[in-house]
């Protein structure tokens, strides 16, 4: 039968029998081109149309202060879209419209005209919606509309520390302070989704499906103490106010590690109204404590006499004759009280704040060894404090051909020369650290998914030997507690400091009528705790001086530490009621 | 036995008739003086039930393989994909859950704020400065330090997860299997 059949077919079969074989050998061919040759460039094609990739977005890690607490930190959203190539169903389109403004309290003809204004692209109609209300659109299940995960930066602290803490932009980057400074710690990483979508660009249930994971963003915790923080802030602007000043600069460090427990600058940023095209927002973010110069005046003999007592040259009994007035280099130099005193002390000197002593005091050390101990302290370079636009402070030295004889004895008392507060107040703590110079600094630790980092004190130099330390820190406590009614007198405490005015320079000369009130002292001073600089800038309210401004913003600050560090009184006499248990 | 009647392709008779074929494997009857019947014995019907029963039972056997691979196959595959389903949602939910923690990690925070519990100890609670301060020495040691929330303590390194296995490298090579 089979032979019967074979027998049967004609050329015609034949042929066709070969057309159908050359077709499928050409399909075979193409298959073998299409599914091995040409593989990996239809894949790509393949991908491009038919997966799509979805970004997760890394949390932003936490800013936190000394005791954990978050001083930024964010929280999930959504920002919500309208999909306009799925509103070409302008049925559907109307539908989804009106569910949406009603849930988004909106109208309704508004969003469906804005969503149909157009055929394609996505529609930003809601930003930073809270996550919980995020899931309850999700459930409506809207036509075209598109839920994008998202986060906000919130400020649990309020406005506290607003310079230093930063701020972060609409696009995650942090625009100044911590934020910007640490913004590659504290951004993390995002993630993506890849699935393969339908036609309408739906996930695919099922499909094909990679992915990596975001990688959650550092935390940096800061050395400031909020509590701490809070108390200088409001000091501060309480005292702004009172003396009618312009700005001011306060800073408490740990003297022996130069953490700084609080900074803070007026006028300043207020965190939860920033306005971005605010013209003089330059001005509010600048963290003045560390990037501003000053002449720092009287505060500037704590130094001078450090160095000269440091060399031997002198010692707290020397003597000098103060006839009023110190001529140096065809200049003559006052007092700033212009009173001549006679034969006075160091201890004198530091205590009345007597120009002409200082003079005395650096001609006897010399140029070289003053600006050579000027370098040591710390002056002309930045601090390394850990944060952008620090400045560096400038002077002049012999070597330079601009300096004349006379700078050194106006550099002696605070003035020709520039320095940061933070930059003075890291020299005079060489006083309570056995004459060491530490290098200040605000972040403690970073940890981030893979790592963590501990920041500790890190000692720069030994600038003065402990025992001249020691002299110093005695004798800034006898320019507290030797004068009666001295504005830095704290309650239940010894302290040690001193105070400083200046007057502010102009392209000019001086401004006659503003000055620079400023103090830095220690407390308690048998074992210091912290340590404070207190500056404020052309107060203009009749009080104007150092001793008058700013030595009461110090112990009003200095008292509420003490409480709140629960450091025991070593001046109980002076409390009006103490309790002792045992 | 009748001779069929055979034609050629063109549907001329041929010139010698051809011996009548049986049908299918069907064995050719045998007489007892050609062959012994202990050298082979006769084929009964039973023995043709027996081969036809063995032959339906290979293919049913195979049909049933395939069958049951393809089950198999298909089980997995679903088993695979309900698993997947099962993870991605508990991954939604632990994104949830996250975005929970961090809200309520913010609320906290915003409930301690410095100005609002003084506001609130002020207006609500209707506190006032204290005129005297009365310090108390005690030998108590402060309080330590709030730690880091634990999320943020790094945790231990896991080994890492093993590598491709050999028949997944094989596989790869060829194309379209990647």
């Amino acid at each position: 039968m089979n032979q019967s059949r074979s027998n049967n077919l004609t050329w015609r079969h034949h042929v066709m029998g070969l057309i159908v074989l050359a077709s499928f050998v050409a399909i075979l061919v193409h298959l073998y081109r299409v599914q091995v040759l040409d593989h990996d460039s239809y894949m790509k094609e393949a991908a491009v149309t038919r997966q799509g990739a979805i970004t997760v977005p890394a949390s932003r890690g936490a800013i936190l202060d000394a005791t954990g607490y978050p001083l930024a930190t964010s929280v999930d959203t959504w920002d919500v879209y309208i999909d306009r190539f799925q509103w070409r169903d302008k049925v559907k389109a109307q539908e989804a419209a009106i569910g949406l403004a009603s849930f988004l309290k909106r109208d309704a003809g508004q969003l469906a005209a804005e969503g149909l204004a157009q055929t394609a692209g996505d529609l930003l109609v809601q930003r930073s919606l809270p996550y919980d209300e995020g899931l309850k659109l999700d459930k409506l299940d809207l036509w075209g509309i598109r839920l994008v995960r998202s986060s906000v930066r919130l400020y649990p602290g309020g406005d506290l520390a607003g310079q230093l803490i930063g701020y972060v932009g609409r696009d995650g980057a942090g625009l100044w302070g911590v934020e910007s400074d640490f913004d590659s710690m504290l951004r993390g990483k995002d993630g993506w989704v890849t699935t393969e979508r339908d036609a309408l660009g739906r996930p695919i249930a099922f499909s094909q499906r990679a992915e990596r994971p975001a990688v959650e963003g550092g935390e940096v915790q800061l050395t400031i103490d909020r509590f701490m923080q809070a108390i200088v802030e409001k000091s501060l602007t309480s005292a702004l106010a009172k003396y009618n000043a312009k700005s001011g600069s306060i800073i408490v460090m740990n003297p022996r590690t130069g953490a700084i427990l609080a900074m803070a600058s007026r006028p300043t940023v207020t965190l939860s109204r920033v306005d971005l095209n605010d013209p003089k927002l330059d001005a509010l973010v600048r963290d003045r404590a560390i990037t501003d110069l000053y002449e720092p005046g009287s505060t500037m003999k704590t130094l001078t006499t450090a160095m000269a007592i440091d060399k031997g040259l002198i010692t707290p009994e020397s003597s000098y004759t103060d006839t009023g007035v110190a001529k140096v280099g065809g200049y003559e130099i006052r007092n700033w009280d212009f009173s001549a005193n006679g034969p006075q002390t160091i201890r004198q000197y530091l205590q009345k704040s007597l120009n002409t002593g200082s003079v005395w005091v650096a001609q006897r050390t010399g140029a070289e060894t003053f600006y050579q101990y000027v370098k040591s302290f710390g002056f002309g370079e930045a601090t390394h404090v850990g944060l952008a636009g620090e400045a560096e402070g400038q002077y002049r030295t012999p070597s330079d051909a601009n300096w004349y004889e006379v700078d050194l004895a106006t550099n002696s008392y605070g003035q020709g020369i520039a320095v940061t507060p933070l930059q003075m107040l890291t020299a005079v703590n060489t006083f309570a650290n056995q004459g060491r110079l530490m290098r200040p600094y605000v972040v403690s630790k970073i940890v981030t998914s893979n790592q963590s980092r501990t920041f500790g004190p890190v000692e720069v130099r030994q600038v003065i030997q402990p025992q001249t330390a020691a002299t110093m820190l005695k004798l800034m406590n006898d320019v507290v507690d030797g004068v009666e009614l001295h504005g830095a007198k704290t309650p239940g405490y010894h302290v040690a400091g001193k105070t400083g005015t200046t007057l502010v320079s102009i392209p000019t000369g001086y401004d006659l009528d503003s000055t620079i009130a400023s103090f830095v002292g220690f407390v308690p001073y048998e074992d210091p705790q912290v340590s404070v600089l207190i500056k404020i800038d052309q107060p203009s309210g009749g009080l104007n001086l150092g001793g008058q401004v700013a030595a009461p913003v110090f112990s009003e600050i200095a008292s509420q530490i003490m409480d709140y560090l629960g450091t025991p009184p070593t001046n109980p006499a002076t409390l009006p009621k103490t309790v002792a248990r045992p | 036995m009748a001779s069929i009647p055979h034609t050629t392709p063109r549907g001329v008779p041929r010139s010698a008739p051809t011996l009548p074929r049986t049908a299918g494997r069907e064995p050719m009857p045998t007489t007892a003086r050609s062959r012994p019947i202990a050298a082979r014995p006769v084929p009964t019907e039973w023995g043709v039930v027996r081969r036809r029963i063995s032959r339906l039972t290979m293919t049913s056997a195979a049909l049933l393989t395939v069958a049951v691979v393809g089950l198999f196959q298909v089980l997995q595959t679903t088993q695979v994909a309900a698993t997947g389903y099962q993870v991605r949602a508990l991954e939604k939910e632990q994104q949830d859950l996250d975005a929970d923690i961090r809200l309520l990690e913010s609320q906290i925070a915003a409930s301690s704020n410095l100005d609002r519990i003084h506001q609130d100890a002020t207006t609500r609670l209707g506190m006032v400065k204290p005129q005297d301060k009365v310090r108390v020495a005690q030998s108590e040691p402060a309080p330590a330090i709030v730690p880091l929330p634990r999320r943020y303590v790094p945790e231990q390194t896991h080994e890492d997860a093993p590598g491709v296995a050999w028949w997944e490298r094989v596989l790869s090579v060829i194309p379209g299997m990647h």
